[in-house]
């Protein structure tokens, strides 16, 4: 299992592209819930029903061309640091992570689409990428879950749509979300209206690391909240418009911030350099809203664009499982990860160089 | 529950019959008029049915209403567990206990049926449903206008039809 599984986790690299590394949007992620028919969903059944899943799925699994040479892992094979990393790149859930014996999930040979199983439902079909990819995401899922369903019978009801352990993902079973830096729009104070607007529009807005969380270094993901009684096409078209809205909003935000008082937020910029080119000791959460402030320099030219995917890349390094990663060492205190969390940092940002306030 | 004729106490002429509902439990009682005011039961005030019964009758055990709780058939899961965990069993949940789950959904989401993608097998299905009722109804127009060389026809493509419809669905 290591030997498939461990390039994934080295291939941090992999996941925040240069060249693909825009403003404001981060990531797009669409995921599909299904269940297969006259079987107990994961909740109510027991382990032997759950394997039985477990090995439907595998076999379904291996008909499909992009997952032919993925083996289905399964998640108590994982040790602690390995889960941890995966959750940090929002690959698998916290409740996949606490599941049953019995779940599981595989990777397919890009490394773009998951699924897991035997999670909330037996299978969470999910691809995400980075910027904004919307209709991309759904052609390719839409093919992965017309071959799935080719070789599994889905629970369906004409009704009501595709059925699901949780009635709030009944009918399309579908979440979209898209992740947005929205520094603008939380400096200018207007980010609790427009979560207001978001929700009455029927969208959720959910920090880093979805339902829960806060809302660490202004990153909010916002999804579609109704999976019932509109087609894909239908949300998918209303999430993006509504998106483009807040994307504009946050332009403007922060084009009226940089008229209006520029010394407030290049002060800010000003004092979140020093402090990662100097500080011994940081949390991550500290952290991810320097470096959130730096993408945000990026975005405002002050730093060459180049530079912004690597900000991308450090945003996920400096979270606690990938810290214990690159230290390969376990029984770390929190002391120690704070050290070496600020060393990592200030010689990335003595290579960047120093704020150029002349480019902008 | 038929009213006795007896006093409960005495065993004369019953005059006095009382029932009194506390939390889904029925209580009746059937009283002569002395053994009534003696118990100061006629007057209503703060009185308590089955307290009396307990008191006065401490060996009977007062059965409790039974309250019917749905269940699915298939997975046992039952509408208490879907109170208590939020999720259901299994599919066959969604139509076994469909009148608890239909006022969640409401609260979700105004609209109530599923527009959008659906799997193909289903759409092949009805497809080829639709097809054999188009036939049919071609079938008794033809048998009508007395076209029986059409109508054997029609049959013959129905019954091709039909085969291919149990070949995909053999359930």
């Amino acid at each position: 299992m290591n030997a498939y599984l461990q390039p994934i986790l080295d291939a941090a690299a992999d996941t925040s592209d240069c060249k693909i590394s825009k403003p404001i949007v981060l990531s797009t992620r669409i995921r599909l819930a299904r269940n297969l028919a006259q079987h107990r969903f994961p909740n109510w059944a027991d382990e032997a029903q759950r394997q039985t899943v477990f090995k439907l799925c595998q076999k379904a699994f291996q008909k499909l061309p992009q997952f032919k040479k993925s083996p289905l892992l399964t998640i108590d094979t994982l040790n602690e640091n390995q889960k941890q990393i995966l959750f940090e790149r929002h690959l698998v859930s916290k409740e996949l992570c606490d599941a049953k014996p019995g779940s599981g999930f595989i990777i397919d040979k890009k490394q773009s689409c998951f699924i897991m199983v035997n999670e909330e439902d037996h299978l969470r079909i999910q691809i995400m990428q980075n910027g904004f990819r919307l209709d991309r995401i759904w052609s390719q899922i839409n093919t992965i879950d017309d071959q799935l369903e080719a070789e599994l019978e889905y629970a369906f009801s004409s009704e009501i749509g595709y059925l699901t352990a949780c009635p709030t993902n009944v009918g399309t079973g579908m979440r979209a979300s898209v992740m947005l830096h929205l520094p603008g729009l939380v400096l200018s104070e207007y980010m609790e209206a427009t979560v207001r607007a978001a929700n009455q529009l029927g969208l959720a807005v959910r920090g880093l690391f979805g339902e829960g969380s806060e809302a660490t270094g202004t990153m909010f993901q916002i999804s579609n909240q109704q999976t019932l009684g509109d087609s894909e096409s239908t949300i998918l078209k209303r999430l993006e418009e509504i998106l483009n809205t807040i994307i504009e909003h946050e332009k403007h935000a922060r084009q009226k911030l940089l008229q209006e008082r520029p010394d407030k937020i290049l002060d800010k910029i000003a004092r979140a350099y020093g402090i990662l080119q100097n500080m011994r000791c940081l949390t991550s959460a500290e952290a991810i809203d320097l470096l959130s402030l730096m993408r945000l320099a990026t975005d405002i030219g002050i730093f060459d664009d180049s530079i912004r995917g690597l900000i991308d890349r450090l945003i996920l390094h400096v979270q606690p499982g990938h810290i214990q990663l690159f230290l390969t060492s376990e029984n770390l205190t929190k002391s120690q990860c704070d050290t070496f969390r600020a060393k990592m940092l200030r010689e990335a940002f003595l290579k960047i160089g120093p704020l150029d306030f002349e480019r902008m | 529950m038929v009213e006795s004729l007896t006093c409960s106490i005495c065993g004369k002429l019953a005059t006095v019959h009382l029932t009194q509902i506390v939390d889904n439990q029925m209580h009746k009682l059937d009283l002569c008029d002395t053994c009534a005011q003696k118990q100061g039961l006629l007057n209503s005030n703060g009185f308590s049915l089955s307290q009396f019964v307990s008191k006065a009758f401490p060996n009977q055990k007062t059965q409790p209403a039974k309250v019917k709780v749905s269940i699915c058939p298939v997975c046992t899961f039952t509408a208490t567990n879907l109170k208590k965990e939020g999720k259901l069993g299994c599919d066959a949940c969604y139509t076994e206990l469909k009148s608890e789950i239909q006022p969640i959904l409401t609260k979700l989401c105004s609209k109530r049926t599923h527009v959008g993608k659906q799997p193909k097998r289903l759409i092949e299905t009805k497809t080829l449903q639709d097809s054999i009722e188009t036939l049919e109804a071609q079938i008794k127009s033809a048998i009508e206008q007395e076209d029986y060389e059409a109508a054997g026809t029609l049959y013959a493509q129905k019954q091709l039809l039909m085969q291919s419809a149990s070949k995909s669905n053999p359930s």
